[in-house]
């Protein structure tokens, strides 16, 4: 059952406690007489182990720093420190179980309505509550540590619940050729089978061998201890194994999840020893745990009298089988039936010492106290279907066995077993494989007939008295959810709502057949006019983490092609988007001072370039910007801004013109895929157009070679004539650099004469290393991002993005004349012809502070006080021999040589607006 | 419009895209685009252009839809979708479908 070979020592609450092979944590501390675990959400009553299933709240503890581990289903492992959980400052002895005294003041919400008078107080009890009620803390120190997966898998068939329908279910679907998925969330196949050995003591050969098929299939990937918490559109299930997510895509979901034992809601249900038969059950047969002592069964169905054999077969004395049955619901043996009777209350504060046990109509004066050390509980099962639920599976109520079971599947689902309200292991096997089958030929889905059986419904207790639990998780008594409806929350939705119950660590496992039960009664209505709360995922508590998970594949960084020779250069990188840019060479004011002086070489391989090909480029880019292209010449680039229906700058960048019928377009760093999804979608709006627009971003290289000796060192390199003549300012040549075709762009983005050269991304190394050695003798060097965003705002031209924001148009951002709006159709005309002349809040200015101090962005602009605006970018500039940047601010200040405020550290600093560059205002460099 | 801060949007829906190029693949490699809508002529009133500038339908109804496969062929085709299930329905090249009123009135369940 387990790879540990002998037994191993972990410690609880300090205190050292042995574990045999293969025992849970709860199992090993159960039989080390350790019987109260936790202490409760809201009252700090003592809990032991109750459904030992890894469903109730009772037995969370701290396990090696992380919080909320179930140790009933958790191995024992050596050396782990196993903490309990809300208790202070003991288990034993909890100081805030008076508030189990005080219960009378405590109702069901009674902190929204005591803690919220005064308002401002709320916060300080807020604090209180949290430390006080709730479950264990987050280590942040191993936390930290932890890693968290994510993987993705697909399957033809995905079968979750590893119990006997599944199983078959499992192998069925394979037969049928389908790659299957079986996930099962314990430590072996077989669901209840494994501890219900008195069903399955004649069918032991057919169980091991149906495992053993199932092992040995090599079409049925089983994903033991994994828990399928979702299950989401088109049949994708998530899945935590362990610190893993798992994406399973599923073709068709067998959903054979099984049922949950229903707890029963009488005085002192919660004590430490009353439990689930299915709970005590498996800690007899997994865990080899004793229950030393008298124990009372309360039963309505064979399970309970299982359970009472398999338990007086360990040494428990059985005083006790108390049938609501007038007749014995199985062969009783020798074991001392009481039968019509049912369980009325139990006493014990730590653990139990007897149960008052008499006639179902609570006639008081019939009733018997019994001493007893064990209460076990087996009055049937709920169904686990909230992943069939999650499915938009419909879900009814099955009045003759008080149960709620699917009518009409989602498509691609079906259940089998348990979930489905069958029990008999026949017919689980059977619905098992009719399920597979239908799995196997992509049939799931469909409305499902249920036939009322023959069965009369179960008996049903009458309603109980004080401290009666029907939430474990958040402390709900029955008493408070019948409080709760007179209060007016009689839906079952509002009454989760304001009561809590079924949104504890069990997520309505356990409470929900209690909770609707109590609902329908309190209201006089029947089960199935009550309904039950809407299923949302995570079925089953799931970590944090493990939703969070790492994803490395998501986490792309892109480089470009000169990146190993940025890297040898001694570059600091900056991340722009994905990128790693360089964003210097380590002396930035050099970088800087040797564009302005001499020349200097920068990668621009990250701008979104874009070719379009076809007759009808020129229609379309007249349509897609704002500004003329049809006239423009071949050989020669214009500054183009995308803009967006609504006249908002999308992007900026340059559109040459190559050929008559070929351009090249670049675009910003960061919207190179935005703008080719916004130009596609243009252009499979119109499919008449003929223009074919490839993104050759990747495939191209760029590099921007600047300066005034800029010229010299490119003809080094090139045979063309590139004096200004042959290649004026804004040509877009042709031309053969360092051997290698290249796009030559002569545009100025640093305000000097200048070079961007686009060669194919293979040869940029070449192309990049030629330049500098051609360069080496006038002293060029590598520039950066730093250098290149200070360069140009020595010339006021913005970054779109940077300078501008959603609101901004191409009229309040400097460039009213790139907008033609004599032109019949673009996109976002109408906007921008509502906007022309329209006296607008804001506008993009140029602004000069006088001294070195900088405003970081965003700096506030403010008039009289009031914000009225912000810097976007700013920066020293050493030609203009103060901070220079550009800032929105309010049109009645945006007029040249006007004062403007800056706050900048605390204090209010004067800054001038200057609507042109600040340096080279006529552009004579960029054009020499 | 951009992609930026896309790129790990796979989680945000389970649903499969059915791309005429690549065929059924999770919408978190997908681009919404809106609904499949008539561009107001350019003389039209400016109130046309205002509602579509800046009103967006969003209809309880089956529509024809805008899809752009972002993180794979990089090309917008048309979805009809059912809003008020979440249902997709099928998947057509742009040109194949003409706008119009979207089928079942708004409202309907």
């Amino acid at each position: 059952m387990s790879s540990q070979e002998g037994p191993c020592t972990f410690t609880f609450d300090g205190r050292s406690i042995t574990a045999a092979p293969g025992q849970t944590i709860a199992g090993a501390l159960h039989q080390a007489g350790v019987h109260v675990v936790s202490r409760s959400f809201k009252y700090h009553r003592a809990r032991g182990l109750f459904c030992a299933t890894g469903r109730c709240p009772n037995c969370l503890c701290t396990v090696d720093g992380d919080p909320n581990v179930r140790t009933c289903v958790t191995p024992a492992r050596p050396d782990m420190a196993v903490r309990s959980q809300n208790a202070w400052p003991g288990l034993k002895w909890d100081v805030l179980s008076i508030f189990d005294r005080l219960h009378r003041f405590m109702p069901v919400g009674f902190y929204y309505r005591v803690m919220h008078k005064p308002r401002f107080l709320w916060p300080v009890f807020e604090a209180i509550v949290r430390r006080i009620a709730g479950l264990g803390r987050v280590d942040r120190q191993s936390g930290g540590r932890r890693r968290y997966d994510r993987q993705t898998l697909h399957s033809d068939v995905v079968v979750i619940g590893g119990g006997w329908a599944g199983m078959h279910a499992a192998i069925e679907a394979s037969r049928g050729g389908c790659d299957v998925t079986l996930v099962d969330d314990r430590e072996e196949l077989g669901g209840h089978a494994l501890f219900d050995p008195v069903s399955w003591v004649e069918r032991e050969p057919e169980f091991l061998s149906t495992v053993q098929a199932v092992v040995d299939d090599p079409r049925i990937r089983v994903l033991k201890r994994a828990t399928a918490f979702g299950c989401y559109e088109d049949r994708l299930v998530a899945v935590q194994a362990g610190d893993r997510m798992i994406r399973l895509r599923a073709g068709q979901v067998v959903v054979a999840t099984g049922g949950w034992e229903k707890p029963l809601v009488f005085p002192g249900n919660d004590r430490p020893g009353v439990m689930l038969a299915s709970g005590v059950q498996q800690m007899l047969w997994r865990d080899g745990c004793e229950f030393p002592g008298d124990v009372v069964v309360v039963t309505d169905n064979p399970s309970g009298y299982h359970a009472a054999h398999a338990l007086r077969a360990r040494g428990t004395r059985v005083v006790a089988v108390v049938d609501h049955n007038e007749t014995p619901a199985a062969d009783p043996g020798d074991l001392p039936v009481r039968t019509g009777q049912t369980i009325h209350s139990v006493s014990g504060r730590r653990h139990v010492t007897s149960a008052v046990v008499g006639p179902l109509d609570a006639a008081a004066a019939s009733s018997e106290s019994i001493r007893c050390r064990w209460v076990v509980q087996a009055v049937g099962f709920t169904t686990a279907s909230g992943l069939l639920a999650q499915a938009g599976c419909r879900l009814v109520h099955d009045e003759s066995r008080d149960l709620f079971r699917v009518d009409r599947f989602a498509d691609g689902f079906r259940a089998a077993g348990a979930v489905n309200g069958t029990f008999d292991i026949d017919a689980c096997a059977r619905e098992g494989r009719l399920a597979g089958e239908v799995a196997a030929a992509g049939e799931g889905g469909g409305s499902i007939d249920i036939t009322p059986s023959e069965t009369s419904p179960p008996v049903r207790r009458p309603p109980q008295g004080k401290k009666a639990f029907v939430c474990l998780c958040e402390d709900v008594t029955e008493k408070d959810l019948f409080d709760a409806v007179a209060e007016g929350f009689s839906n079952i939705e509002t009454l989760k709502r304001y009561s809590t119950v079924c949104m504890g660590p069990c997520q309505g496992k356990m409470c929900q057949s209690g909770s609707i039960d109590a609902c329908a009664r309190a209201n006089g209505k029947t089960v199935a006019e009550t309904g039950r709360t809407t299923a949302r995922p995570p079925d089953q508590p799931v970590p944090l983490g493990v939703l969070a998970g790492r994803a490395p594949h998501r986490h792309l960084v892109r480089r470009t092609a000169l990146h190993d020779w940025h890297t040898e250069a001694g570059a600091v990188f900056l991340d722009s988007g994905a990128w790693k840019r360089p964003e210097s060479y380590g002396d930035p004011s050099a970088e800087y001072q040797v564009v302005r002086e001499g020349v200097g070489l920068i990668d621009v391989s990250t701008l979104g370039k874009l070719e379009l090909r076809g007759r009808d480029v020129a229609e379309f880019l007249e349509f897609v910007y704002p500004n003329r292209f049809a006239k423009l010449k071949v050989g020669r680039v214009r500054y183009g801004v995308v803009c967006d229906e609504a006249g908002i700058i999308l992007d900026d960048g340059t559109i040459a013109r190559l050929e008559e019928d070929r351009w090249f377009l670049t675009t910003t760093t960061g919207n190179a895929d935005g703008v080719d999804s916004w130009f596609r979608w243009w252009l499979a709006t119109r499919p008449d157009w003929d223009v074919r627009l490839t993104n050759v971003s990747g495939a191209t290289a760029a590099m921007n070679l600047a300066g005034p000796m800029s010229r010299q060192v490119l003809s080094a390199v090139c045979d063309g004539d590139l004096s200004t003549e042959a290649v004026p300012y804004l040509a877009a040549s042709q031309l053969t650099v360092a051997g290698v075709p290249a796009i030559v762009l002569r545009i100025g983005f640093v305000g000097e004469l200048g070079y961007e050269i686009h060669v194919p991304s293979h040869l940029a190394e070449h192309v990049w290393r030629e330049l500098m050695a051609a360069g080496a003798e006038s002293g060029i060097r590598p520039f950066g991002i730093e250098a290149q965003r200070r360069l140009r705002l020595d010339k006021q031209h913005l970054l779109a993005g940077q300078d501008t924001d959603a609101l901004s148009n191409p009229f309040d951002a400097g460039l009213p004349w790139i907008v033609k709006l004599d032109k019949p159709d673009f996109v976002g005309r109408s906007a921008l012809q509502r906007a022309q002349g329209r006296e607008r809040g804001q506008q993009l200015v140029g602004f000069r502070l006088e001294g070195d101090r900088v405003p970081p962005e965003p700096s506030l602009v403010l008039v009289d006080g009031r914000l009225e605006g912000r810097v976007t970018s700013a920066r020293y500039s050493p030609v203009a021999g103060a901070t220079v940047g550009l800032a929105w601010v309010p049109a009645e200040s945006a007029g040249n040589g006007q004062q403007i405020t800056i706050q900048l550290d605390g204090q209010l600093v004067n800054a001038v607006v200057q609507r042109e560059p600040f340096y080279d205002p006529e552009g004579t460099r960029l054009k020499s | 419009m951009d992609d930026r801060g896309q790129q790990g949007r796979e989680d945000g829906v389970s649903v499969m895209i059915p791309c005429p190029h690549c065929e059924r693949r999770p919408a978190g490699e997908f681009h919404f685009g809106g609904p499949l809508r008539d561009r107001p002529g350019p003389e039209a009133p400016t109130g046309e252009w205002i509602a579509y500038t800046y009103d967006q339908p969003n209809l309880r109804s089956v529509q024809w839809e805008w899809w752009f496969h972002r993180a794979a062929c990089r090309q917008w085709f048309l979805v009809r979708r059912d809003t008020r299930t979440n249902q997709v329905l099928e998947s057509a090249m742009p040109g194949e479908v003409a706008t119009g009123m979207p089928e079942g009135e708004a409202g309907d369940e």
